[in-house]
């Protein structure tokens, strides 16, 4: 393949690298023309695999990936209604299609320029972000390489999943599917035989990464299925937080995403996730948008070693998402903070499995689903106390706050103790918002659709202090949006 | 024969020492203050002497009347007569106040051997025992501690000392946040049930409870040891200077 | 054995049996017809229930090779005539069920007006439509195997003050499959206390006790329905309760488990009407190597209703509770107010808990709340008693009946509330399985004490 990319120094320069003809990510120099056709057989595994240039091995595993996948059906037991998905339709190889790219800014959907106006995102940006110009990089695009030589310094690696494939070979065969297996789920395994590229972060022992390592991930071109895997590992006490956003542009089809998350925390380490989910949710019909079926998954082998994960989803036409956590380590620590908003047509079903395996080890759950317009929310979780954990302790706060008369919210918690030091609270209410708080904002002269934003805000509280600076003002904004129109 | 010695007690919390080798003499008949600023081990050594599972004791011992105190279970301390009221009487819903005494007593008399105590005369020697400390009957019917004012659950901690007859009571800030009323309801209880045989420790961070309830000794706990004992003019010198001083001189051994 | 086979076995004995049934009632055939035609589809769901121990799955309790009184025939009726029940002053119009067959005993032989019993063997023509009405939704293989069953009616605005109760006995040395059923009618603004209590004479045989609980509450209408049991370890049963409300109208149901086996209690309320009241409420102590589990659906249709689901499990030894609730609040069901508590205690190093409070709300003008707990007794508590004299052990078992106090405190029958308070006591004072604790006292007189 080709040299190593060099180091662009600002977000105009990456913007401009990455979709310039002379792109020079080896693998991608040829985009313009090399599209695979849909669909998916063991010959389209092949070639995704030889396109990277990827060793024996990793080929060995997608096959066997693939092979696993041909046996499975799709999963049917959360709370949604999925379309049949025709997996033979679909683009396995993220190639953007010329043609149906906007030509400037002014092609662009008016309201999705508004959106990301509102969001505060600069032009260049916009146009990284609305299908224009970004043929070349579907993910990993950030501070990563701006600030790859400080990083470097300290031992951390931030690079893309193929660099790391070509680069630390031996790091990602020793990690790669040992959190989230393929044989895991339909989803997962489709990953694993298909997955296009994502991000590795390594970091080395005892070092505190000294930024918030962020990915943008994105879907462009229509047609195409989007399979990222990102695979983070802190070494003994190690500490990072990272942060990952996504967007897509309108479009009328489905498109479907399927990524998987592994993380690996080892002794005293820590790492935080957070989310901000934005992907495109459909029209008020409930045409298009994204279907997003995740698996994270973080295993907290070390012994207090201790893993966070926070969410916001406010995108996607229907979401199926359940960052886990296994909590092997001795006083190892789970927690999961999710604020999910569905409106018009939405459908979610998302939460958390946590996993107590090492004794003393302790896990939060605070769950925050809002609901409005038509849409079903639902909060899915997994409490689970192995029979050799001693002094285990869990706390679960799922809350629903119905907007509208017409949406849905539905807590399905599974709590399975099977030793008996453990202390398990589970705690969930259902309300809608309060017509008092309402006026009251009126009374002050405080239109509704802003007394909303404020009350749900103040609401998801808890969750949204979770998130990094730069995340949280981005979603409360996102919150407000998503809400607008729902209460009449 | 001495009702309380305690010899070189070392105890902690979690690998933390809390007490660092207190000694200690009671004798029958008298009352004792331990006094002493927050944090010195007031509360873990009356913890440890009714035998809290918190606490552990690394090294040192105490006998009670002969008997090796840190050897029994914490109902069988009950049961040879030491009681404790608590700082924070629990709540305990579900059992009311009734059941709770009556299991206690006649856990007691199954100790020394003597029959359980008939429904008639138990509930007569409650209201003879209420009448100690003015505690309304109708808590009686009431859970343990559940919905009691602050007030109340002192009063009642006095009350279940009235019924169990202890050789040595030890009284744990029992005058924290007792408005001047209730403390007085409190100190004339505890005053009624003294005895030449029974002994009282009354632990405290004030003056105050000591006006009402006078101590025949004064100690000073400071950073788990005994720094300074002396007569009630102790109390009242402590009143005046406050604890610098004692923390100045102990700092300094 | 895998469930199709264990379910086909029945349906093959019941078809190749049908000259035996040639002059039963014509309810009972109808059941049988319905059965068979909605088995073979019921079959995939019941191997596919996750939401349940695996060993109180269908499948998994209809397994074994249990012999069936099909020919209903009459097994030591004197058990019948010897019984007494356990609590003292119940005033009752009293049914006794020996295996499957039902028996009347003279307090239940005149009753007063506005409330009347039958066996289904003679239930009146005119009320078959009736009963098979509010026999709708009803396990398959409990209507399939029937042969005897009781229908008790309570006419438009007669309030009934006696409970009506219903003691279920087993004495076989053969394995044996017992169908029960229970269909109560209530009618309009009428008022019914039914008591249902199982228990078993024959501690080594196995068996299971299929009980299927119908229940019409009409508008206006109370019933209360309150279940004891009290069974033996080589006992397994399938409960289930399916009721309907209509408006105004109020269900309370308390299940209280003391000893068995392998139990699957099920309850599947639709609340109607508008305005209506429910209480669901359970406790079980559960000890050695028993399962329980409680799993209910309650599905709120009307409006200003309001439902409450208490559940609670003292378990010890290697003992497993489950606990599966949902309560779904369609959008029809304005102003629904639901709450659901599931509080448990493990109480031994090898005992195992399951609980799944699920909420499923369809509609913006609800109040609706769940909580569970796991855990164990409050240490400070217990030292604070230990303090004062009481032992552990004694300081333990005071907590834990402290801990199910409030389940038996919401039972407004006042001489069933006294008497669980007792038989709760008694079972964690470790009277096991033995005939001292029994309500039943067939043996001897001592369960009054």
């Amino acid at each position: 393949m080709n040299e190593t990319p060099t180091k662009p120094d600002t977000t105009d320069d990456i913007l401009s690298q990455t979709t310039s003809g002379e792109y020079k990510y080896g693998f991608t120099s040829d985009i313009d023309t090399d599209i695979i056709p849909a669909g998916l057989s063991e010959d389209v595994v092949r070639l995704i695999s030889k396109k990277k240039g990827e060793p024996e091995w990793l080929l060995d595993f997608r096959l066997k990936a693939y092979r696993h996948w041909l046996t499975l059906e799709p999963p049917t037991w959360a709370h949604l209604k999925i379309p049949p998905i025709d997996f033979q339709a679909i683009s396995y190889y993220a190639a953007p299609k010329n043609s149906e790219r906007p030509k400037s800014l002014d092609e662009v959907d008016p309201a999705l320029i508004d959106t990301f106006n509102r969001l505060g995102i600069p032009l260049e940006e916009q146009k990284q972000l609305s299908g224009m110009a970004v043929d070349a990089v579907m993910d990993s695009v950030s501070v990563q390489t701006t600030h790859r030589e400080r990083l470097a310094e300290l031992g951390i690696i931030f690079c893309s999943f193929s660099e790391a494939v070509r680069e630390y070979p031996d790091l990602v065969r020793k990690y790669l599917g040992k959190v989230v297996s393929y044989r895991d789920n339909f989803y997962a395994a489709l990953n694993s035989a298909v997955f296009s590229d994502g991000s590795f972060v390594y970091i080395p022992k005892g070092v505190r990464c000294p930024m918030e390592l962020s990915t943008y991930f994105r879907i462009n071109a229509s047609g195409t299925g989007q399979f990222e895997r990102t695979l983070i590992v802190a070494d003994d006490d190690a500490y990072v937080s990272y942060l990952e956003g996504c967007t897509a542009p309108m479009r009328d089809e489905n498109q479907l995403h399927a990524a998987i998350v592994e993380i690996i925390v080892e002794d005293r380490a820590e790492v935080k996730y957070s989310t901000v989910q934005n992907w495109y949710a459909g029209d008020a019909e409930g045409r298009g948008g994204v279907y997003n079926f995740v698996t994270k998954r973080g295993l907290c082998r070390g012994d207090y070693s201790k893993l966070s994960w926070t969410q916001v989803e406010t995108g996607s036409a229907i979401t199926w998402k359940y960052p886990s956590c296994i909590l092997a380590g001795q006083g190892a620590v789970g927690e999961f903070y999710s604020v999910a908003v569905t409106n018009k047509m939405q459908q979610a079903d998302t939460g958390t499995k946590m996993i107590h395996i090492g004794s003393n080890t302790r896990s939060t759950i605070v769950s925050k689903g809002i609901s409005a317009g038509n849409s079903q929310n639902s909060y899915r979780g997994l409490v689970k106390v192995a029979p050799q954990a001693e002094g285990v302790r869990n706390y679960t706060q799922c809350d629903s706050l119905l907007l509208s008369p017409t949406c849905g919210a539905h807590t399905f918690p599974v709590i399975e103790v099977a030793n008996s030091s453990a202390v398990v609270e589970h705690e969930a209410t259902t309300s809608k918002i309060s017509e008092d708080q309402i006026f009251y904002c009126n009374q002050r002269g405080i239109p509704t659709e802003e007394a909303v934003g404020l009350i749900v805000n103040g609401y998801a509280k808890e969750v949204m202090n979770k998130l990094p600076m730069e995340f949280a003002v981005e979603a409360q904004k996102l919150l407000e949006i998503t809400l607008e129109g729902s209460v009449g | 024969m001495e009702l309380l010695e305690v010899r070189n007690l070392h105890a902690g919390i979690e690998g933390k020492e809390i007490l660092r080798g207190v000694d200690l003499t009671i004798r029958p008949g008298e009352v004792h203050a331990i006094m002493g600023p927050n944090g010195s081990g007031k509360s873990t050594l009356s913890g440890v002497l009714a035998g809290d599972p918190r606490f552990t004791v690394t090294a040192g011992s105490a006998t009670f009347h002969g008997v090796d105190l840190l050897s029994l279970s914490p109902e069988d301390r009950s049961h040879e007569g030491l009681f404790l009221s608590f700082q924070y009487p629990v709540e305990i819903p579900g059992v009311t106040m009734v059941n709770f005494m009556r299991a206690a007593v006649n856990a007691k008399r199954k100790y020394l051997g003597q029959e359980p105590m008939s429904a008639a005369d138990f509930l007569k020697m409650m209201r003879q025992k209420r009448a100690v400390v003015e505690l309304d009957n109708k808590l009686a019917s009431r859970s343990v501690n559940e919905g009691f004012s602050g007030g109340e659950k002192k009063r009642n901690e006095i009350f279940q000392m009235a019924v169990l007859e202890p050789r040595l009571s030890i009284l744990d800030e029992t005058d924290s946040g007792l408005d001047i009323d209730a403390l007085r309801i409190v100190a004339g209880g505890v005053n009624k049930l003294k005895t030449e045989q029974n002994a009282t420790i009354v632990i405290t961070h004030y003056q105050r409870l000591l006006d009402y309830i006078k101590p025949d000794v004064v100690h000073i706990l400071y950073k788990g040891r005994i720094v300074h004992t002396g007569g009630p003019e102790l109390a009242l010198e402590l009143e005046e200077r406050g604890y610098d001083w004692i923390k100045q001189e102990a700092d300094k051994l | 054995m895998n469930a199709a086979k264990a379910f086909g076995q029945y349906t093959a004995l019941i078809q190749a049996s049908s000259g035996l049934f040639a002059n039963d009632p014509g309810l009972l055939a109808r059941f049988r017809a319905k059965a068979l035609g909605s088995l073979p589809g019921e079959i995939e769901k019941y191997k596919a229930d996750k939401s349940v121990p695996a060993e109180c799955r269908l499948d998994t309790l209809y397994a074994p090779d249990y012999g069936i009184n099909l020919q209903h025939l009459q097994m030591t009726a004197d058990v019948a005539a010897a019984f007494h029940c356990g609590v003292p002053n119940l005033n009752c119009y009293l049914m006794v069920v020996v295996g499957d067959v039902v028996h009347f005993t003279s307090s239940a032989e005149k009753l007063p007006e506005g409330l009347e019993i039958y066996s289904l063997r003679n239930i009146p023509k005119r009320y078959m439509a009736d009963a098979e009405a509010i026999s709708e939704r009803s396990d398959s293989l409990n209507s399939l195997l029937l042969t005897d069953g009781i229908y008790i009616r309570v006419n438009e605005s007669c309030r009934i003050d006696k409970p009506v109760q219903i003691v279920n006995l087993f004495q076989s040395d053969t394995p044996m499959l017992t169908p029960r059923r229970v269909i109560i009618d209530a009618g309009a603004a009428s008022a019914l206390r039914v008591l249902l209590c199982d228990h078993s004479q024959s501690p080594a045989t196995p068996h299971l006790s299929s009980e299927v609980i119908n229940v019409r509450v009409a508008k206006d209408a109370k019933v209360e329905i309150y279940d004891i049991e009290e069974s033996m370890p080589s006992t397994h049963r399938h409960w289930q309760l399916n009721a309907s409300q209509d408006d105004n109208s109020e269900l309370v149901v308390n299940t209280t488990y003391l000893h068995g086996g392998v139990t699957a209690n099920e309850y599947n309320i639709d609340v109607d009407g508008d305005g209506c009241f429910t209480s669901l409420s359970g406790l079980a102590v559960l000890t050695g190597e028993q399962i329980v589990s409680n799993k209910a659906v309650l599905r709120h249709k009307g409006c200003h209703c309001s439902s409450r689901q208490l559940f609670k499990n003292a378990v010890f030894d290697k003992a497993h509770g489950s606990f599966g609730g949902r309560v779904v609040v369609e959008q029809s069901a304005m102003h629904t107010d639901a709450a659901q508590t599931n509080r448990n205690i493990l109480a031994s190093a090898d005992a195992r808990m399951d609980a799944s409070p699920q909420l499923e709300i369809y509609c913006d003008e609800v109040k609706a709340s769940h909580g569970a707990t796991t855990g164990q007794l409050d240490e400070q508590a217990l030292f604070y008693m230990q303090s004062r004299g009481i032992p552990r052990d004694e300081a333990r078992r005071m907590l834990t009946q402290a801990f199910m106090a409030d389940v038996i405190d919401n039972i407004s029958y006042e001489v069933l509330r006294q008497r669980l308070h007792v038989l709760v006591e008694k079972r964690l004072n470790g009277d096991s399985a033995s005939c001292s604790t029994c309500a039943t006292a067939c043996h001897s007189n001592t369960a009054g004490a």
